[in-house]
């Protein structure tokens, strides 16, 4: 009996994360399956800029535009796999394919594993343009991850602001809506692109021109240290450019953030990177290792992509050049 | 053979092309007109690069020296040649760049224009007195081949992390956010 209250509070534990877990899971299908129209706030980097989002399933699939109501107005289209960008500043539209999405798998298989290097939790309850919420964090338990925290909507399950913390909680990227409509229909033409795209230079993905990217050897080059949890779970030589050599590209996850190790295998130029990069929360470390051009990206903090970037080494017996 | 002779031209341009390939190339030049048009567009370009462009020009010179740039980007991504004069064309015609730059990568990582044979017009003599000091136009800035591979890099790797489920439309956010890249570089 004396274990009882243990075992009671190890599986009021795993409840509890499951239960967040829940959250998560319900906020992504929400965030893929609803009609909603909303205008929301991105803060990074001490700027802040508003966007308006539309989105719309239906018979055709998901339907969604993006547009930017600060500076240029620069837009995005998604017809499913189809994406349009239009960016006045550069007049420019870019039409391709994006990548499959899978849907998020906000339950993972591997949730024993991520629990040794998080914290998921329901911290409480807040109310967000006008929706009451509760708020999911994700608490990193060393300084080799960011953590997250999420405002989702009681009702519809979605998210309403969305924050990426570094080591002192505080936030790096924040992304909050500020006017959001729910569920109602959607009028075509609101899917539509404000801009024509007359006068400007179309681009068009040629996939018969595309890159082949080759998953078949093993990579020639390794990560010597890496934050604990991290595997490698994909590997690429894809060329980034039609005129470039090759690149080998490594993907380490933990099963939550992502590292993506890029080696080029041509010789590195007079121009290389070296040293600290980023976007948002995005941090880039690039170093020359044996000739080659390393970079490093990911989703990270610095600490993470710099410790990798200095520790990446040719395979012993493996052909780098 | 175009292209080959497309990468004389940038080389010419570049002061890199041999003496006796400079006459061939100069003889060709004078019989084809299109050819003629490539290469006053790209001395326009060249100059404006080099800050070579006359203290006091027009407007509509200025929005020609841009619509050559966009053009002249655009074609030479899949163009063998033209190098260096592509090395030079792209920082300029991304001027709000990194965006631009990343959303071509998020698409595909190689593009195609639509319509090669669409050539913008160029090198026509100024026709109005609104002249403006070329001083006032925004200097282009040139910034380390570097920060376009790091751009595409940024975006493919987007296309891989697990958890951009999470954020919804945040890294399409990250796209069309401006100005937002930082460094600190050794």
């Amino acid at each position: 009996m004396r274990w009882l209250p243990v075992l009671l509070l190890v599986a009021g534990s795993a409840v509890a994360q499951e239960t967040a877990w829940q959250w998560l899971d319900d906020m992504a299908s929400a965030v893929q399956g609803l009609n909603y129209d909303g205008t929301f706030v991105y803060l990074h980097d001490d700027k802040l800029e508003a966007m308006r989002i539309i989105h719309q399933l239906g018979d055709t699939g998901e339907r969604e535009r993006l547009v930017a109501l600060t500076g240029s107005a620069r837009e995005v289209l998604r017809n499913n796999k189809l994406v349009t960008c239009i960016m006045p500043d550069s007049k420019s539209v870019m039409v391709g394919q994006s990548r499959p999405q899978p849907p998020f798998p906000v339950v993972p298989d591997n949730l024993g594993s991520l629990e040794k290097y998080y914290r998921i939790e329901i911290i409480g309850d807040d109310r967000i343009a006008g929706y009451l919420t509760r708020v999911i964090a994700i608490t990193p338990k060393d300084s080799y991850r960011y953590g997250y925290r999420f405002w989702i909507d009681k009702e519809s399950k979605m998210f309403l602001r969305s924050d990426l913390t570094g080591n002192d909680s505080r936030p790096i990227e924040q992304v909050m809506f500020t006017r959001l409509g729910i569920g109602g229909p959607i009028a075509d033409s609101e899917l539509q692109p404000s801009l024509t795209g007359d006068g400007y230079a179309w681009y068009h993905q040629d996939n018969s021109k595309a890159a082949p990217e080759s998953t078949g050897n093993n990579p020639r080059w390794i990560v010597r240290r890496l934050p604990a949890g991290f595997d490698l779970t994909n590997y690429q030589l894809k060329r980034m450019h039609p005129d470039s050599d090759a690149t080998e590209h490594l993907v380490y996850s933990d099963g939550l953030a992502t590292v993506s190790v890029y080696v080029e295998t041509g010789a590195v130029g007079a121009d290389a990177f070296r040293g600290l990069s980023g976007k948002g929360a995005m941090n880039a470390f690039g170093a020359v290792v044996d000739g080659h051009q390393v970079t490093v990206v990911g989703e990270v903090p610095a600490v993470t992509v710099e410790m990798m970037a200095s520790s990446v080494v040719a395979r012993s017996g493996g052909r780098h050049d | 053979m175009k292209d080959r002779l497309h990468e004389q031209l940038s080389a010419l341009i570049d002061d890199e092309l041999a003496e006796p390939e400079q006459a061939l190339l100069a003889r060709r030049v004078g019989t084809d007109a299109e050819l003629h048009r490539r290469l006053a567009r790209y001395q326009l370009i060249s100059d404006a690069m080099r800050n070579q462009l006359p203290d006091r020009i027009d407007p509509a010179f200025t929005a020609r020296v841009q619509a050559a740039v966009r053009d002249e980007s655009t074609q030479t991504s899949s163009m063998p040649g033209s190098r260096r004069l592509a090395a030079l064309l792209k920082p300029v015609a991304g001027l709000a760049v990194a965006a631009s730059v990343a959303v071509v990568a998020v698409l595909s990582l190689q593009s195609v224009r639509e319509d090669p044979a669409a050539l913008p017009a160029v090198a026509s003599a100024p026709s109005s007195a609104d002249f403006i000091r070329a001083d006032n136009t925004p200097a282009p800035t040139i910034r380390p081949r570097t920060d376009k591979n790091l751009d595409i890099y940024l975006v493919n790797h987007n296309e891989y992390a697990v958890n951009r489920g999470m954020h919804g439309m945040l890294p399409y956010a990250r796209i069309i956010s401006h100005d937002m890249s930082r460094d600190s570089r050794d």
